[in-house]
């Protein structure tokens, strides 16, 4: 049996396999020490800090676990009761986290791309500008919450001060189940900056030939923009996908900051980190149960970002590739 | 004809000034909505203590004063500080090597399997911190680093962080194979390789890196709140600056006072993106364009 | 790539073998097995864990309380430990990494709990031995040191804490209440003269002022409110109990404040509007005193008006613990009960921001914690103490099990969100109770 592998220069080699593992472990190890070697200290640090949180929180999600006292096996009772007494709030955590991400993802890259499109120019004063747009982004979560919650205050807020100022009807912001969620992807807007500095470089990095052929050819706004720009920002479009579902399905911090450690009027902003949370450090901690919550949440996260990653031939990553 | 050549360029100017001015009232307005939490916060921090939290909430003080920055500028702070400057100094290094390091193996140098490998790296990232928290408190511990620093920095040693290490990957990949091979035979060995070559070509990016995790460690709450409970000797700004404006159960927390801290903390990293803007928006770009 | 992989799953379940065992290599002491001895000798040395709350003013009082103690006992060592952050959170972590500390703050809500999951040690073998006298104490606060408030002692109260009714003396001159007036809040008033002067204020005030900040999601005021009709939410042995008369006439009186718009709807969640100036009256405690000095208001306070047929009044506290897991529960105990002598309940009052829970300082006249808010000489701080046997303390759970205890919390504020309108219109309470109790009785059946 012939064994094919690259060496350290790239060059395959051929090597008759050993029928001892040991041997077999060793020779693999002797092959591929230089890389192993490069990569050690995050697969160490995954070891240590991440694998082993995590395995122990898989083992703690197969038991009845306050955390405090012995682990009691229930027969799987952390992965049915999602689906049996807690169907009700754990379909609402996902609904909830499900309607976020598909609005809040979209719509963030959309509005980031129109305004990289539109802070793009030439102009002078622009790079401070594009430094101001990006400034809400650098506030701190924990004053971020403070001044929204300031804001949008029911009876005090400056919020409705403006909307009953223009003859409008008080909005009641977080404080109705109807416009809670809206009320956050708006205030979501306010971080653009972020997803624009991002979709800036991308446009820059288009080669100008591209545009002055395709004008040459005569092509269009609409041509250029589907034909052209989309396509190599393509690869920026992918990472911006990934990042978004993980992040949006992790949505946690700044929604516990901006409704004052509540899950929002009738669990409308009950988002499933959320859920994990006052699970496990409720006045009545569940570490298993919350455990077992997080593991499907991985295997939801890892399902979407394995679908996202395998339907992507979309994704251009230039001539050579 | 001079003429005539004359009155097209004047009115092509002429249409040319008009998107100028209409891309400058756009600019303005968008400026206005993406400044107003920075003003809100901006104008709290100039209010009075009394009027900071009166009733209905005022945007524009009725008389502008300090006395929030005076109350809110002392030792403590200045030690808090000290701390972040000292993790952010060490994690904008570390984070960056260690990185590519990784990256390196796991994009140029590669071995048997390193795509699998890389993938359960990647994996990591899906499962929510909540969760890990307990157990890392125990490993932490155990380790004896409650309520020091190294929480917060030596974990950044071990790879820092799946995201810059795909980041840098894709940076990787388009860098011309053949530059490598040239050090090669030129008796160039993998480390003489990377600090030589891969390292200067991959600046854009480990730039960006860089600025992103000074803004993460900066603004970074739930690690110090876990990891250095208890000793306000160690406190980062975030942290301290939460338990002496925020988390006070007894004493009175000032709107303006805590308004005061977020302008402060919001100047250092506002700066940084000035000064490097050009970079980090090469950085990007590069990295996952050329895939 | 198989056998890399077979070698790193092994390295990571050793590694986690490792870490589990690691943990549990520290062999656990249960105080319990340690004999009781409440005469310490002086001299005895030994270091202590104390854990409290992350804030300037905890650590204050604990060191002038450490200080006080070490007069006596030289040599036992108290390190303070602040527990920061979620308070659960926290203790877990503190459990699993087996650093709880020997003694340590407790919230009256978490009693029952941790007595349940053997974290807090029972104190009654101590009370007994050192004939501790618990009836030198308020009696409501003691029974919430116990676990499910009638058993055996797991924490002593620090303070007393009970809902009294705090006024904005300028906004009631504003509109036209002044000392003489009938309508003034006094100590001895009923509900009737209570709503009287809400619909006072409410017709003479701007519209944007309350009469009063009711605080109707706050356990010691819904809870007193159904209690003072005769119902109850939960019965004694945990069952859902509001689907009656008496409770129903509970939640209505609460609803009425709200739709004749005397209270400002919980939802809003601003305590700042007493401190702005923006509510009349305000439900409070204690410790709100200092921050409406703070805000330079003109304020004095009155106590909690008669409701319905049993005035009850809502209370509540926080305190000590000792921990399980110590090895030193004497020198903990020492400690303890300190805290509660006379000499510790004064350290404890310096701060002004408390009622002592030790009677004879709560009525003494000179006690510390009356000079304070020392600019009102004629200040009624009596009304911080005044009534005790009409105290109802947070009892709807103490029949439930100790598991579904958050779980069911949430369920009552659900049904007084809809009862009342909080988050949306009102519910018919002849369709929403029935169904609540169905609710609830899933939630108990779960288990």
């Amino acid at each position: 049996m012939i064994e094919y592998y690259t060496d350290v220069y790239g060059n395959v080699r051929g090597k008759r396999k050993s029928r001892n593992p040991l041997k077999r472990i060793g020779g693999y190890f002797k092959r591929n020490w230089v890389g192993l070697l490069l990569v050690s200290p995050v697969l160490l640090g995954i070891l240590f800090f991440t694998l082993v949180p995590m395995v122990s929180s898989l083992y703690d999600s197969f038991f009845k676990y306050d955390g405090i006292t012995e682990h009691i096996w229930n027969n799987f009772a952390n992965f049915t009761r999602p689906f049996t007494d807690d169907r009700e709030e754990f379909f609402k955590a996902i609904s909830v986290t499900f309607l976020y991400s598909i609005i809040n993802i979209p719509l963030t890259m959309v509005l980031g791309y129109a305004l990289a499109l539109f802070l793009n120019q030439k102009l002078k004063g622009i790079k401070i500008i594009r430094m101001l747009y990006y400034l809400p982004v650098v506030i701190p979560t924990v004053i971020y919450g403070l001044l929204w919650r300031n804001f949008t205050n029911l009876e005090y807020g400056l919020g409705n001060q403006i909307i009953t100022s223009l003859g409008l009807k008080p909005f009641p912001f977080f404080t109705s189940k109807n416009t809670a969620m809206a009320t956050l992807i708006f205030l979501n807007l306010f971080g653009l900056g972020g997803n624009m500095v991002l979709w800036i470089a991308s446009l820059n990095n288009i080669p100008k030939e591209l545009y002055e052929a395709a004008e040459i050819e005569g092509a269009g706004w609409g041509t250029k923009t589907f034909r052209i720009t989309i396509p190599m920002c393509s690869p920026m479009i992918f990472y911006n996908l990934i990042m978004g579902i993980i992040g949006s399905l992790q949505t946690f911090g700044n929604v516990f900051v901006m409704t004052g450690g509540t899950p929002g009027p009738k669990n409308s902003l009950l988002f499933y980190v959320m859920k994990v949370y006052y699970t496990a450090f409720s006045g009545s901690p569940e570490i298993g149960y919350a455990s077992a919550l997080s593991w499907i949440l991985f295997v939801i996260i890892g399902i979407f970002t394995l679908i996202v990653f395998r339907t992507s031939k979309w994704v251009f990553y230039g001539e050579d590739a | 004809m001079i003429q005539a050549k004359r009155m097209i360029s004047r009115s092509k100017l002429a249409k040319r000034g008009i998107k100028i001015s209409v891309s400058y009232l756009v600019m303005a307005v968008l400026l206005l909505f993406f400044l107003f939490p920075f003003f809100f916060m901006f104008f709290k921090s100039l209010m009075s203590d009394a009027e900071s939290y009166s009733l209905p909430i005022r945007f524009i003080p009725s008389k502008f004063t300090v006395t929030a920055y005076k109350t809110v500028l002392d030792a403590s702070l200045l030690r808090y500080l000290g701390n972040t400057l000292l993790v952010v100094g060490f994690n904008v290094i570390a984070v960056p090597l260690s990185a590519s390091l990784c990256a390196y193996g796991f994009a140029r140098v590669k071995f048997e399997g390193s795509n699998k490998v890389f993938g359960i790296v990647l994996a990591t990232m899906m499962l929510p911190s909540v969760v890990v928290q307990i157990p890392l408190y125990v490993i932490f511990n155990m380790l004896g680093w409650i309520g020091t620093l190294w929480p917060v920095t030596i974990p950044n040693i071990f790879g820092g962080g799946a995201v810059n290490i795909f980041l840098i990957m894709q940076f990787m990949r388009g860098i011309p194979k053949e530059i490598e091979n040239s050090a090669k035979i030129d008796g160039a060995n993998v480390m003489g390789i990377y600090f030589r070559i891969i390292m200067p070509l991959c600046m854009p990016i480990v730039l960006f890196i860089m600025v992103n995790t000074f803004l993460g460690v900066w603004n970074d709450f739930m690690g110090p709140l876990i990891y250095l409970q208890g000793n306000p000797d160690w406190y980062t700004l975030a942290i301290g600056v939460y338990y002496k404006f925020m988390g006070g159960l007894s004493q009175r927390n000032y709107p303006n006072q805590q308004m005061a801290v977020g302008v402060l903390m919001v100047i250092p990293p506002s700066i940084l993106f000035l000064i490097f803007q050009n970079q980090l928006i090469e950085g990007v770009t590069m990295g996952s364009i050329k895939g | 790539m198989k056998k890399f992989a077979c070698f790193l799953i092994a390295a990571l379940f050793a590694l986690t073998a490792f870490a589990t065992l690691g943990a549990c290599g520290k062999t656990s002491v249960d105080a319990e097995e340690i004999p009781v001895d409440v005469n310490l000798d002086v001299n005895t040395s030994a270091t202590l864990k104390m854990g409290i709350m992350d804030d300037a003013s905890e650590k204050k009082t604990a060191q002038a309380f450490i200080d006080k103690f070490n007069e006596t006992y030289k040599n036992i060592k108290v390190e303070i430990e602040t527990i920061s952050g979620d308070y659960m959170q926290a203790m877990l972590s503190r459990i699993k990494a087996k650093t709880v500390p020997d003694i340590f703050w407790v919230g009256d809500n978490n009693i029952s709990y941790f007595a349940e999951k053997k974290l807090l040690l029972n104190l009654d073998r101590y009370i007994e031995a050192a004939q501790f006298d618990t009836s030198a104490y308020y009696t409501s606060m003691i029974k919430l040191g116990q676990k499910n408030q009638n058993g055996s002692q797991y924490m002593l109260p620090r303070d007393y804490n009970k809902v009294v009714c705090m006024y904005n003396k300028d906004l009631l001159e504003d509109a036209g209440v002044t000392k003489d007036s009938p309508l003034y809040p006094n100590d001895d008033w009923t509900y009737e003269e209570f709503l009287a002067l809400c619909a006072h204020l409410r017709a003479n005030l701007d519209s944007s002022v309350y009469p009063v900040d009711a605080m109707l999601a706050w356990p010691p005021v819904f809870n007193s409110f159904i209690r003072s009709f005769g119902g109850e939410l939960m019965s004694i042995d945990g069952k859902p109990a509001f689907n009656t008369e008496e409770a129903k006439q509970g939640m209505q009186v609460m609803k009425e404040l709200l739709d004749k718009r005397y209270t400002l709807n919980p939802i809003n969640k601003t305590e700042d509007v007493f401190l702005a100036g923006k509510a009349a009256m305000w439900f409070t405690v204690r410790p709100s005193v200092s921050n409406c000095m703070a805000a330079n208001l003109n304020i004095n306070v009155a106590s909690f008006p008669k409701v319905g047929e049993h005035a009850y009044i809502g209370a509540g506290t926080s305190g000590y613990g000792i921990s399980r897991s110590t090895s030193h529960p004497n020198e903990a105990w020492a400690l303890l009960s300190f805290m509660l002598s006379r000499d510790g309940q004064e350290a404890f009052s310096t701060t002004g921001n408390a009622v002592p829970v030790l009677r004879e300082l709560a009525s003494d006249e000179d006690a510390v914690w009356k000079t304070i808010p020392d600019s009102e000489p004629r200040f009624n701080h009596s009304a911080f103490v005044k009534y005790d046997e009409r105290d109802t303390l947070k009892d709807y759970l103490n029949g439930v099990d100790v598991e579904l205890y958050s779980r069911i919390d949430s369920a009552m504020l659900d049904l007084l969100d809809r009862y009342m309108g909080w988050t949306g219109s009102a519910e018919n309470p002849d369709t929403l109770l029935p169904q609540k109790v169905k609710d609830i009785n899933k939630i108990l059946n779960s288990n």
